[in-house]
């Protein structure tokens, strides 16, 4: 028997988002291995399979987190390898921000296997419904706060600014659990170049349990340093200015435009033979 | 499942779960332990936790900032199409 790999997610609602082909996915594998954002929601999935093996221990302060990854990658597919079906199951969409389903699938590919991944309901699709922002209507750029710190981006303050993981924004070593007031200072020293300092930002948590409350807390930037961060705290920045029209292009389309429009007044020919 | 899961899952899956009425049907007809029932209505998720001996010390990150996966046989740069075209 051949194995197999599908990385499957939960949404990040216990019970409410997850799909009926992750469900599927996880009642009929062999082995299934699970990364869930609480103990509960950890639980939960236990309770679908009788083989259900957390990920969670391989998690320590101090490890940098590509090894504990990794471990996670070579834990899944020793199963693959002995010819197991086996499903990996993450809380929110398996494949956003999370990076163990998208090497597992790769390195179970590489080695001839079946892998694949199931779309899932993910903390930024909760975002948008919870804080009613339309990432089509001025545009939505997202970074790992850490990275966002680490390399040069630019910043389009007339565009959503969504940074994930602010809560360890500035973390070089990757062996930390949260980073400390000093970190956060860069960060905001770094998006004042752009923002004002009163600018209302929002502090995100979708919720997972249905007890939970959701957390759109709204506070000045300058704050940020302050406030209560958490793992899975997001940072969002709305917009701080207008668009700008791009009037270059916009000439270009209008003589575009005008010369379709000239095209268009010329008498029909029609070829006789 | 067991009963607490099953009304937690409940509470999320129905468009009335989080209906005070509804929560109050739901646990007097799930006949939980009542240090679990009165987690759920006082939305106290440290007891709840605690009640279910459940791992309290949950890592939710998936992301590192800096990717340096063991690239020994790495060549993620050979993109593979999947598409097909039928004739």
């Amino acid at each position: 028997m051949s194995g197999s790999l599908v990385c499957v997610g939960t949404g990040m609602t216990l019970g409410a988002h997850i799909c009926p082909i992750a469900s599927s996915y996880i009642t009929q594998a062999d082995v299934v291995f699970s990364l869930m954002s609480t103990g509960i929601t950890e639980r939960w999935v236990e309770e679908m399979h009788e083989d259900v093996r957390s990920l969670q221990p391989y998690y320590q302060e101090g490890k940098n987190r590509n090894i504990t990854y990794n471990e996670m990658v070579n834990a899944i597919l020793a199963e693959v390898r002995i010819g197991k079906k086996v499903t990996a199951v993450f809380y929110g969409h398996p494949g956003v921000f999370a990076c163990v389903s998208h090497r597992a699938i790769d390195k179970a590919k590489k080695e001839n296997f079946t892998a694949h991944m199931e779309a899932g309901i993910s903390a930024e699709d909760c975002l948008y419904a919870d804080l009613s922002i339309d990432p089509g209507k001025t545009g939505c750029i997202n970074y790992e706060a850490s990275q966002f710190m680490f390399y040069q981006r630019n910043i389009d303050p007339a565009a959503h600014l969504v940074l994930w993981q602010v809560g360890l924004a500035g973390d070089k070593s990757l062996g930390k659990f949260s980073t400390g007031k000093a970190y956060r200072q860069i960060l905001v020293d770094l998006l004042l170049k752009t923002y004002p300092a009163d600018h209302k930002v929002i502090l995100y948590q979708a919720k997972v349990l249905p007890i939970d409350t959701m957390r759109a807390e709204y506070i000045a930037l300058a704050d940020l340093i302050d406030a209560e961060l958490f793992m899975h705290t997001t940072l969002v920045i709305p917009p701080s200015e207008k668009m700008r029209p791009n009037q270059a292009i916009l000439d270009k389309l209008a003589e575009l435009d005008k010369q379709e429009l000239k095209s268009s007044y010329r008498p029909k020919l029609t070829l006789v033979l | 499942m067991s009963k607490v899961i099953q009304v937690l899952e409940q509470m999320s899956r129905d468009a009335n779960g989080q209906n005070e009425d509804a929560i109050n049907n739901l646990l007097a007809a799930a006949q939980l332990d009542t240090e679990i029932t009165t987690a759920i209505i006082n939305k106290d998720v440290i007891t709840l936790e605690r009640q279910l001996n459940v791992r309290s010390d949950i890592v939710c990150m998936i992301l590192p900032a800096e990717d340096d996966e063991d690239d020994e046989d790495d060549d993620s740069t050979e993109i593979t199409n999947y598409h097909v075209i039928g004739f």
